[in-house]
């Protein structure tokens, strides 16, 4: 982590709603017996102990922001939702297909526009009440009915004309277009009997009475500023009971102090690595890296000339990055193997596209035939064949308009592994005459939708469906006014746009995935950006106190920042710790440090003493 | 950042002295007058503080949303959108002035935009591991900087003096940062000595004495690194300060006469010193911001200055703003202290 | 012919005056200086400094910094031809620290210079007049002193770019107030020796009192507090580098311990990275200091004990 970019997202408990609290606390002492176990748990853990076996420490450096499911941004409240609430559908952790969440069965009609869900009736919300279809109707009635929250929702808004329960287990969605979309929604569910005492409110409701009232392997117990998250075991779990009894999220600002922290055995799960910290990791008997790819990409984007949708063009954008041979000369000036072994120490498959690898049902490669390979030569000779020349004596080539060959790329300030891939691809382009200037800022999107350079790095996560992240890339997406966001890079093709539309509409499983590819293909050889990897997620765990943890997808996946609460839920203990900074030994150290300092005083007041008498 | 150097690092007695005096007013007589003088003063630099923290922020590039997508779990238009409405982003400028100045005055400092929470809770959450870690370093950086420099300049010329204002001089030079990096590398990673960071640990238990220990063994690093950063400046004011009173007349009537009376003169020498010297302590709140802000970024210490760290490349304007009033505010204050004190150490000062 | 013989028996020019009394302060100053071992040592220190930007990047082939080129291992301790080991891209520290030098010094000596100019400029203005422009003139000065000048910094450079020029301005604009006020304080003394006043009943401008009278009685403190100036200035280019407020192709000492931080020189425990070139500036601050406060020492009498 640079400097700068330790934002690590700390947040406060936000004000308290006293009504909430007055009533699920009574229910929560209601709770039947099997909750006494868990009380008892909540007790004994007034201290985030490692010590306990039973425990499950995480570092992160994020913090929650707010514990409203509709109204959260951030990757650690996308954690919270995962172990505590549940969707109809669940992204199993073999290979993210679809599989039973709330839901044990669902079927769309003929015309892709009414969903069946068959929900199940075993289960139960932490405070014991029965989940039904109404908790299910309630929760989009929230969506779409409170002002902040329908705004954050309106593409689902769009899509769904009608949901209503035909009984207390089944729920109908009516949709006003087919869009598979809907299958796999990951909307978590809410319980009705507690939000709607905030009836017309919710976007307002903070939703942190603890503890909070979900459905999940876990329920969040107490939370402290900055400092960590604790979760209580849901024994009554659908699915079973999750293996360790707490789970805490330990607040670290910094991956360097929670290695530390995994290394003394204060921390058992950690994540968010770089290289030079899984290799230290590496050679520790009590710790396992995990590294795997990850829902990501990563590559260098071209803008392909800011316009607006209705045709104007706006920005002083340097004209030979449309030019396409000039894109297909940069991407033979890239060495992505050199790259992923250079910047990230290989810890990152070469990309070719914009579905990462880890979605092997509609990942696509390039053929031989249109594979651009790492080739200085080749990429010379497409520039001289364009009209580049490279005037005797000079450093760089000329435009065939007699400018000078100069393009500029945004480097995120601050993001070490942005600049150093810069620095690579600066040195790259030299070889091939063109003159790449390296702009650091903290502003990168506004110079680029501005047309103000002509390159610069972006990636994002994948969901399974990856009609997002290519929607960015339509048309549709230019901006209004100049200016405006929306688009990644300016790139607008009607054939593109038109293939989009179609996957989203197309339920036929083989034909879908046609599509995908096409899409793929396109980006791949009208170089709209180039993908230069998918990075590997790098985690570590103690090993002597966690066994048995499921990754996703199965076969070498993530722990952490699953989409589902697999991991968590699945780890199990071992019964045993490693280490951890006991009190014993802090109140000794502190023992230690008081001692010292008074001998300290005591030298020097002797000292003093005995310059006082020599003088 | 070291732009009070010269303030700071004075080589003679002269420094110590001369830069509040020269505020003294020439037409004003009387404690009141003075008094009212630099408060009026105070205050006229308060009000800049407070405009100019709104706009120096607003000229930052960058977008807070599109800088924050990134930490998104599902980042969509609609998202951005609908947040830039939630975070009043979309509001013309004159419009965020007017609630920035009206917040303000009822003592709101509105809502940060990348924590979510009100800016006065986060400062009051951060604000006392601030206070602890710089009022420490800076009470130990007075006691060493004191003492030495006393040492130093009543054993003049010979090695003590010498070794002494060799080794400030050093640790004055030193960046800030590099010393907290080695710190980290010799006693944190190879040693093992002391936490990398932080304030506290996960498992550090919950009674008050259990916590305390916790505090006090992560805050070790951090703050002999910001003691060492400060108390050059102290001692070698202290010795010059002392070097001038000593070069007066009656003290070194009384080192001649002989041990006894040598030790008296020497505390009195000391106490007298102690005043100027006092005054460039207030004086250098200033370097004790900067080098709090480096100290605790690097040490992860959850205080203000690693709160303005975290701010700066959202950029989060609320905190951003709250921040710059409090940092620069409590240089004004100091200042105006610093003033206070001079008016009873140099006479000058009093002269119509 | 009789301008030459005649030369000797008239008055020597007010210039020749001025040039011989400088020319005489200067030697006994120097005198003072060289008596100062600290001095001396810093002031041997800083040429080798100087020779070292001066000559240094020209010894170095300058492929040491190319990132395609290195050979070296990633972050590989010292050994194998690399005497002070490997940065993260297999190239020399050894040769980067070297190359560093330049832009190092080029940044604190310009960045002091712009704020002694300033803080020279309108403090002697300051001083000079009084009533309404000292008023204003001052008030700016406390608002500078006042904000907290590494913030002010990092949003100077974050606005303007990172470049060498915005980081020269960043630092002088926000450390020039200091000065500004001893100054003017040094002014306002000089004003009130009698042949200022008999120069102002002679009917000399503002201008000319400034210039001709003010400034040089305030030289000498004006260039020692410059050379202190300086030690101040490069420790504050190196936290902005080490903040990422770098100029990405001009190579520091403090954008090089920025980069052995990000990139993950803690973890691997990288020392051979971090104390080149933070000793670099420890030393160079230290020689710019302990000459400044020769100098200083020099041009005061009263600090002479």
């Amino acid at each position: 982590m640079t400097p700068h970019k330790l934002l690590p997202r700390a947040a406060a408990a936000a004000g308290a709603l006293l009504l909430g609290a007055t009533l699920s606390v009574p229910a929560w002492a209601d709770a039947d017996e099997a909750e006494t176990d868990t009380d008892e748990g909540v007790e004994s853990a007034d201290e985030v102990d490692s010590d306990d076996p039973n425990t499950l420490v995480v570092g992160t450096s994020q913090s929650i922001e707010t514990w409203n499911p509709f109204q959260q941004t951030y990757v650690i409240e996308h954690q919270f939702r995962q172990i505590t609430y549940e969707p109809l559908v669940r992204l199993s952790a073999e290979d993210y297909t679809p599989e039973p969440g709330l839901a044990e069965d669902w079927e769309a009609s003929e015309d892709g526009l009414t969903w069946t869900f068959e929900l199940r009736e075993d289960a139960y919300w932490h405070d014991g009440e029965q989940f039904t279809a109404e908790d299910v109707v309630y929760t989009y009635h929230i969506m779409r009915e409170d002002p902040d929250i329908s705004a954050r929702n309106a593409p689902t808004n769009e899509l769904i004309a009608d949901v209503r329960a035909e009984d207390d287990f089944t729920v109908v969605f009516e949709l006003n277009f087919p869009d598979i979309g809907i299958e796999a929604s990951d909307q978590v569910i809410v319980p009705k009997h507690i939000w709607e005492e905030h009836e017309g409110a919710w976007g307002e409701y903070d939703n942190d009475d603890f503890p909070i009232v979900g459905i999940g392997p876990f329920q969040a117990s107490e939370f402290s500023v900055d400092s960590y998250i604790r979760y209580t075991a849901n024994e009554d779990y659908f699915r079973g009971a999750p293996g360790f009894d707490e789970l805490v999220f330990q607040y670290y600002t910094e991956p360097d102090t929670s290695i530390a922290a995994l290394e003394a055995g204060e921390v058992d799960l950690i994540g968010g690595l770089n290289e030079q910290q899984i290799r230290r990791l590496e050679g520790i008997e009590h710790v396992t890296t995990n590294t795997a790819p990850d829902r990501r990409w990563f590559a260098m984007r071209f803008n392909h000339g800011p316009q607006t949708r209705d045709g104007e063009e706006f920005g002083n954008l340097r004209e030979a990055v449309t030019d396409p041979a000039v894109r297909q000369a940069i991407h033979h000036a890239l060495d992505r193997e050199e790259l992923i072994e250079r910047v990230r120490g290989g810890f990152g498959d070469p990309a070719t596209s914009i579905v990462p690898n880890v979605f092997t049902n509609i990942w696509w490669e390039p053929s031989d035939d249109i594979r651009v390979d790492f080739d200085l030569d080749a990429a010379n000779t497409l520039l001289d064949e364009a009209g580049y020349e490279w005037a005797d004596g000079a450093d760089f080539r000329t435009t065939p308009d007699g400018e000078p060959l100069e393009l500029r790329i945004a480097v995120d300030a601050g993001n070490t592994e942005r600049e150093n891939t810069s620095l690579f691809i600066q040195e790259w382009l030299a070889e091939i005459g063109i003159d790449l200037e390296r702009v650091i800022t903290e502003d990168v999107e506004d110079l680029f939708l501005n047309g103000d350079v002509e390159m610069s790095f972006t990636g994002w996560g994948i969901q399974p469906n990856p009609v997002y992240n290519l929607n960015r890339q339509s048309c549709g997406q230019l901006p209004v006014e100049p200016g405006d966001g929306g688009t990644d890079t300016y790139y607008c093709n009607e054939d593109f746009d038109a293939l989009i539309a179609e996957s989203q509409q197309e339920l036929d499983e083989d034909r879908s995935v046609e599509l995908f590819h096409e899409l793929q293909e396109t980006l791949y050889t009208d170089n709209v950006m180039i993908f230069l990897w998918y990075p590997h997620v790098m985690e570590a765990y103690n090993n002597v106190k966690i066994t048995d943890v499921t990754t996703q997808p199965e076969d070498e996946g993530m722990i952490m920042g699953q989409s589902g609460p697999w991991a968590y839920w699945s780890a199990q203990p071992t019964g045993e710790t490693f280490g951890g900074v006991s009190t014993g030994v802090l109140i000794g150290t502190g023992v230690v440090v008081i001692v010292a300092a008074g001998v300290v005083v005591a030298v020097l007041v002797k000292r003093k003493k005995t310059a006082e008498d020599r003088e | 950042m070291t732009s009070h150097t010269t303030a700071a690092l004075p080589a003679g007695s002269e420094s110590a002295g001369n830069a509040p005096g020269e505020k003294a007013p020439r037409s004003s007589s009387g404690f009141g007058r003075y008094l009212i003088n630099r408060i009026s003063g105070t205050i006229v630099s308060l009000i800049a503080i407070v405009f100019s923290a709104f706009f120096i922020f607003r000229v930052l590039p960058g977008n807070p949303v599109e800088n924050l997508m990134a930490e998104f779990e599902n980042p969509s238009p609609e998202l951005q959108a609908a947040l830039i409405e939630e975070w009043g982003l979309n509001d013309p400028l004159p419009v965020q002035f007017w609630n920035y100045l009206t917040g303000l005055l009822q003592g709101n400092l509105g809502t940060s935009i990348q924590f979510g929470v009100p800016v006065n809770q986060l400062f009051a959450d951060r604000l006392f591991p601030t206070l602890l870690l710089g009022g420490v370093a800076l009470i130990l950086a007075v006691i060493l900087g004191y003492g030495l420099g006393a040492q130093a300049a009543w054993r003049h010329g010979t090695g003590f003096d010498r070794r002494t204002v060799y080794t400030a001089l050093v640790f004055f030079a030193a960046p800030t940062f590099w010393v907290a990096m080695i710190a980290i590398i010799i006693f944190s990673r190879e040693l093992r000595l002391f936490p990398t960071g932080r304030m506290r640990s996960a498992g550090a238990g919950d009674n008050f004495f259990a916590q305390f220990l916790d505090v006090g063994y992560h805050m070790i690093l951090p703050t002999v690194t910001l003691t060492l950063m400060m108390y050059s400046g102290y001692l070698l004011t202290m010795r010059a300060a002392m070097l001038d009173e000593m070069g007066n007349d009656y003290l070194t009537t009384a080192r001649a006469k002989g041990l006894r009376d040598n030790v008296v003169q020497r505390k009195h020498a000391m106490r007298n010193a102690m005043l100027p010297t006092t005054t460039v302590v207030f004086m250098s709140i200033g370097n004790l911001i900067n080098g709090s802000l480096i100290t605790e970024m690097i040490f992860s210490w959850p205080g203000l200055g690693y709160t303005f760290y975290q701010a700066i490349s959202v950029p989060d304007y609320p905190v951003l703003q709250g921040l710059f009033v409090i940092f620069a505010g409590s240089t004004v204050l100091a200042n105006l202290a610093a003033d206070i004190m001079y008016w009873f150490i140099d006479p000058r000062a009093r002269k119509a | 012919m009789s301008t030459e013989t005649a030369t000797p028996s008239t008055p020597p020019s007010p210039t020749a005056v001025r040039l011989a009394r400088w020319k005489r302060s200067a030697g006994s100053t120097w005198k003072e200086f060289r008596s100062q071992k600290g001095g001396m040592a810093g002031l041997i220190g800083l040429s080798f400094f100087i020779l070292l930007a001066i000559f240094g990047p020209a010894l170095v082939d300058s492929s040491a910094l190319s990132v395609t080129q290195a050979t070296g291992g990633r972050m590989a301790p010292p050994g194998d031809g690399y005497i002070l080991g490997t940065d993260e891209f297999g190239r020399s520290v050894a040769l980067l620290t070297l190359m560093g030098a330049r832009v190092t010094l080029i940044i604190g000596v310009a960045a002091a210079f712009m704020g002694m100019f300033i803080g020279t400029t309108v403090g002697i203005i300051a001083g000079h007049f009084e009533g309404k422009i000292s008023w204003v003139l001052m008030r700016i000065t406390e608002w500078f002193m006042n904000l907290p000048t590494l913030v002010l910094a990092v949003v100077l450079v974050v606005i303007l770019g990172r470049g060498m020029l915005v980081l020269i301005i960043a630092i002088g604009v926000t450390s020039w107030a200091g000065t500004a006020r001893v100054i003017r304080a040094q002014t306002r003394a000089v004003e009130g020796r009698p042949y200022l006043e008999r120069a102002r009943a002679l009917g000399a401008g503002h201008g000319h009192q400034m210039s001709r009278h003010v400034l040089p009685n305030v030289m000498p403190l004006v260039m020692a507090s410059t050379i202190m100036a300086v030690a101040g200035a490069i420790l504050s280019e190196s936290t902005l580098a080490f903040l990422g407020l770098y100029d990405p192709d001009s190579l520091s000492w403090g954008m090089m311990l920025n980069r052995a931080w990000s990139s993950g020189g803690m973890s691997a425990g990288a020392w051979w990275y971090m104390l080149p070139p933070g000793f670099m500036i420890l030393l160079v601050v230290l020689c710019f200091t302990l000459c400044g406060r020769a100098l200083e020492t020099a041009l005061n009498p009263r600090l002479r004990k």
